[in-house]
C-alpha cells in the first residue's frame, strides 16, 4: 500500500509515527513527573503533619514545663510557656485535623487525643490554680499522684501512633516515588531509544522509498525533458520550414494576385472576343444554310449520275448478251465450216472450191470469235468501270448524305455555338467580376498569410525558448538524478 | 482520247476484215498444190492433242447422251445425231486418264454405224504444214484403254506442241473389242 502513498503521505506518516512515539514518551514522563510531584507534595504534607504532631507534642510539653516551673517556683513568669502553649495548642490541633482530613485513622487518633489533651490542659489548669491557692505542698502531692502523667503518656502514645502512621505513609510514598522515578527513567530511556530507532527506521524507509520514487520521477522528468527538447527542436525546425513555406506562399499569393488581375483583364478581352465570335457565328450560320442548299443540289446531281450509270450498266449487260449470241453464231459458223471442209474433202475434186469457201468462212468465224473475245473483254471492262463508278457514286451519294447530315449537325452546332457564345459572354463577365472579387480575397489572404508568417516566426522564437528551457530542465533533472544516486549510495 | 484511238483501230480492223474477205473471193482459185493439212486441236485432262481432220466425218456440239450398261468403261452412252443413234466414248477414258470429263463436243468417225468420241475442250481447226509434224522419242500416250500402243507423232500448232492421235485406230480398236467373244 505504501507503494501508492504520495511523498507528503509518507513524510506525514513518518512524522506522525515519530510524534506518537514522542507523545508516548512525553506522556509517560509527564505522568511520572506528575506522580513524583504529587508524591513530593504528599511527602511534604506528611512532613507537615509530622511537624504539626511534633509541634503539638512540644506545646503540650511547654505547657507542662510552665506548670512545673510555676508549681516549683510559684512565680508567674514560669507560666509564660504554659500561656504560649495554650494559645497554640488548639490552632495546631485544628491544623492537624485539617491536614489529616483525608486520613480516617489519623482522624480517629485525633478524636482520641482531643479529650486527653483537654483533660491534660484541665489538670494543668487545676494544678496551677491549686498552687496559687494552696501552695506548693498540696500541689506537689496532687502532681505526684500522676494524673497528669497518665494523660500525658496517653497523648504521647497517640501522637506516636500518628507519627508512625505518617512515617508509614512517608515510606510508602517514598517507595512509590522511587517506583515512579524508575518507571519514568525506563520509559524515557527505552522510549527514547525506541523512538530514535523508529525514527531512524522511518527515516531510512522514507529516504529509500522517496529516493526510488523521486528517482523514478526524475527519470521520467529527464526522459520527458529530453522528449520535450526533441519535440521543441522538431517544432523549431517545423516552425522554420513553416516560416519558409509561409514566405513562399506569400510570394505565390502575390503572383496569384498579379495573375488574378491579368485574368480579370483577359476576361474583359474574352468578353469582347466572345461578342465578335457571336457575330461571326451568326454569319457562319447563314453561310452554312447556303452551303446546305448547295449540297442538296449536289446530292440531286449525284442521284442522276447513279441512275445514268445504272442504266449504262444495264445497256452494257444487254450488249454482253448480244455478244454472246454473236459468239455462239461465230462458234457454230466455225463448226459448220469445219464440217463443210470435211464434206468438201469427201467430195473429192468437186469439193475443192467449196473447201476454199469453207476455209474462208472458218477464218472469218475465227476472227469474229477473236473479235467477240476482245469485245467481251471491253464489255467486261466497261461493266467493271460502270460498277466501280456506281459504287463510287453511291459512296459519293452516301458521303453527300453524310455531308448533309454533318452540315445539319454543323448548322445545329453553329446555333448551339451562338447560344454558347452568349453564355460564354455572360460567363466571361461573371469571371471578370469573380476574378476582381478573387483579387480582393487574395489580398486579404495575403494579409492573413503575412500575419501567419509573423505568428510562425514568433512560434519559432518560442520553440527556441522552449528548447532552451527543455535543455535546462534536462540538465536539472540530470543533476537531481546524480544527487539522488549519491544520496542513495 | 484513248477511247477515240481504240475506236479508230477497231474501224480499221473491220475494214481490213472486209477487204480480206472480198479479196479472197476476188482472186482466182489457186492452182498451186497446198501441202498443209487440216488438224483439229483439243485437250484432255490439260494435255494437248490433235487429230487429222480427214479422219473425222463430223464435229458437233454434244447432244444428250443416254448412259447404257456396258463392260466398256469408256462408253459414255448413246446419242442421237441427225437421226442416227451413235455410241459415244469418252476420250479421257480411252486415253487412260482414268477420269471422265464432261462431254461438250463430239468427234464423229467411220462409216455407218459411226462412232462418237466425246470431249470437253475443243480448240479449233488449224492448217499445219508437213514440217510441223514430227516423231517423238517416247510415245506421249503409252497405252490406251484398248491396251494398244498409239502414236509418237506430234504437231506444232502456233507455238504449242500437240500429240497427234489416230481416231481411226481408236475406232478400229473399239470395233475389235466389240468383236471379241
Amino acid at each position: 500500500m505504501s507503494q501508492t502513498w504520495t511523498f507528503g503521505q509518507k513524510v506525514g506518516a513518518g512524522f506522525a509515527v515519530a510524534a506518537v512515539v514522542l507523545l508516548i514518551v512525553a506522556a509517560a514522563g509527564y505522568q511520572s513527573t506528575d506522580s513524583l510531584i504529587e508524591n513530593e507534595t504528599l511527602v511534604g504534607h506528611t512532613y507537615q503533619v509530622r511537624l504539626e504532631i511534633a509541634g503539638l507534642s512540644s506545646l503540650l510539653k511547654d505547657a507542662e514545663t510552665g506548670q512545673r516551673g510555676f508549681i516549683i517556683t510559684g512565680k508567674e513568669s514560669f507560666l509564660e510557656p504554659y500561656q504560649s502553649a495554650l494559645a497554640e495548642i488548639d490552632r495546631t490541633f485544628d491544623n492537624l485535623r485539617k491536614l489529616t482530613s483525608d486520613n480516617l485513622a489519623q482522624q480517629r487518633n485525633l478524636d482520641a487525643a482531643r479529650p486527653l489533651i483537654d483533660q491534660k490542659l484541665a489538670e494543668l489548669q487545676a494544678t496551677i490554680e491549686q498552687r496559687r491557692a494552696e501552695g506548693f505542698e498540696p500541689t506537689g502531692r496532687a502532681v505526684t499522684a500522676g494524673e497528669g502523667k497518665k494523660y500525658m503518656d496517653q497523648i504521647r502514645r497517640i501522637l506516636a501512633d500518628m507519627n508512625n502512621e505518617e512515617s508509614g505513609l512517608l515510606k510508602r510514598r517514598a517507595d512509590s516515588a522511587e517506583s515512579n522515578a524508575r518507571i519514568t527513567k525506563w520509559v524515557i530511556l527505552w522510549g527514547s531509544l525506541f523512538g530514535i530507532a523508529l525514527v531512524t527506521l522511518i527515516g531510512w524507509f522514507i529516504t529509500s522509498s522517496l529516493s526510488k520514487q523521486i528517482g523514478a520521477a526524475v527519470g521520467h522528468v529527464q526522459s520527458s525533458s529530453s522528449e520535450l527538447q526533441s519535440a521543441a527542436n522538431q517544432q523549431m525546425t517545423g516552425a522554420k520550414e513553416q516560416s519558409m513555406a509561409m514566405n513562399e506562399i506569400g510570394t505565390t499569393i502575390s503572383e496569384l494576385l498579379a495573375t488574378s488581375r491579368q485574368i480579370a483583364e483577359s476576361a474583359q478581352r474574352v468578353v469582347q472576343i466572345a461578342e465578335q465570335t457571336a457575330s461571326g457565328s451568326r454569319a457562319g450560320d447563314q453561310t452554312m444554310q447556303k452551303a446546305q442548299e448547295s449540297v442538296a443540289g449536289i446530292r440531286h446531281q449525284v442521284d442522276l449520275i447513279v441512275s445514268q450509270m445504272l442504266e449504262l450498266g444495264k445497256k452494257s449487260q444487254q450488249i454482253g448478251g448480244i455478244l454472246e449470241i454473236i459468239n455462239e453464231l461465230s462458234e457454230q459458223t466455225n463448226i459448220l465450216s469445219i464440217n463443210a471442209t470435211i464434206e468438201a474433202a469427201g467430195a473429192g475434186d468437186a469439193g475443192k472450191r467449196f473447201a476454199v469457201v469453207a476455209d474462208e468462212i472458218r477464218k472469218l468465224a475465227d476472227r469474229v470469235g477473236g473479235s467477240t473475245k476482245e469485245i467481251r473483254g471491253l464489255i467486261d471492262e466497261i461493266r467493271a468501270a460502270v460498277n466501280a463508278t456506281v459504287m463510287t457514286t453511291e459512296s459519293g451519294s452516301k458521303a453527300v448524305d453524310a455531308g448533309m447530315r454533318q452540315f445539319g449537325d454543323v448548322t445545329a452546332s453553329f446555333k448551339q455555338i451562338s447560344g454558347l457564345v452568349v453564355t460564354t459572354t455572360e460567363a466571361a463577365r461573371e469571371i471578370g467580376l469573380s476574378t476582381k472579387q478573387q483579387a480582393t480575397a487574395v489580398e486579404q489572404v495575403n494579409l492573413a498569410i503575412s500575419n501567419v508568417a509573423q505568428a510562425t516566426r514568433e512560434t519559432e522564437a518560442s520553440s527556441g525558448q522552449t528548447f532552451q528551457t527543455a535543455s535546462q530542465l534536462t540538465n536539472l533533472s540530470r543533476d537531481l538524478a546524480r544527487l539522488i544516486q549519491s544520496a542513495g549510495a | 482520247m484513248a477511247n477515240e484511238k481504240e475506236m479508230n483501230i477497231y474501224s480499221t480492223r473491220a475494214l481490213e476484215l472486209r477487204q480480206a474477205f472480198d479479196h479472197s473471193f476476188a482472186l482466182a482459185p489457186s492452182t498451186e498444190q497446198d501441202d498443209r493439212e487440216n488438224v483439229v486441236a483439243f485437250s484432255v485432262a490439260g494435255n494437248r492433242f490433235a487429230v487429222r481432220l480427214h479422219e473425222l466425218n463430223g464435229i458437233g456440239k454434244s447432244a444428250k447422251i443416254v448412259p447404257v450398261p456396258s463392260r466398256t468403261r469408256a462408253l459414255a452412252g448413246l446419242a442421237g445425231v441427225r437421226g442416227e443413234l451413235i455410241p459415244v466414248f469418252s476420250l479421257s477414258e480411252l486415253l487412260d486418264y482414268r477420269l471422265r470429263e464432261e462431254i461438250h463436243w463430239l468427234f464423229l468417225c467411220g462409216e455407218a454405224p459411226r462412232i462418237g468420241f466425246g470431249l470437253r475442250d475443243f480448240q479449233g481447226c488449224f492448217k499445219a504444214a508437213k514440217s510441223a509434224f514430227s516423231v517423238a522419242e517416247r510415245p506421249a500416250v503409252a497405252a490406251t484403254a484398248t491396251g494398244e500402243a498409239q502414236t509418237r507423232e506430234t504437231v506444232l500448232i502456233g507455238s504449242e506442241i500437240h500429240t497427234v492421235i489416230s481416231i481411226v485406230s481408236l475406232a478400229q480398236s473399239i470395233r475389235n473389242l466389240g468383236e471379241r467373244p
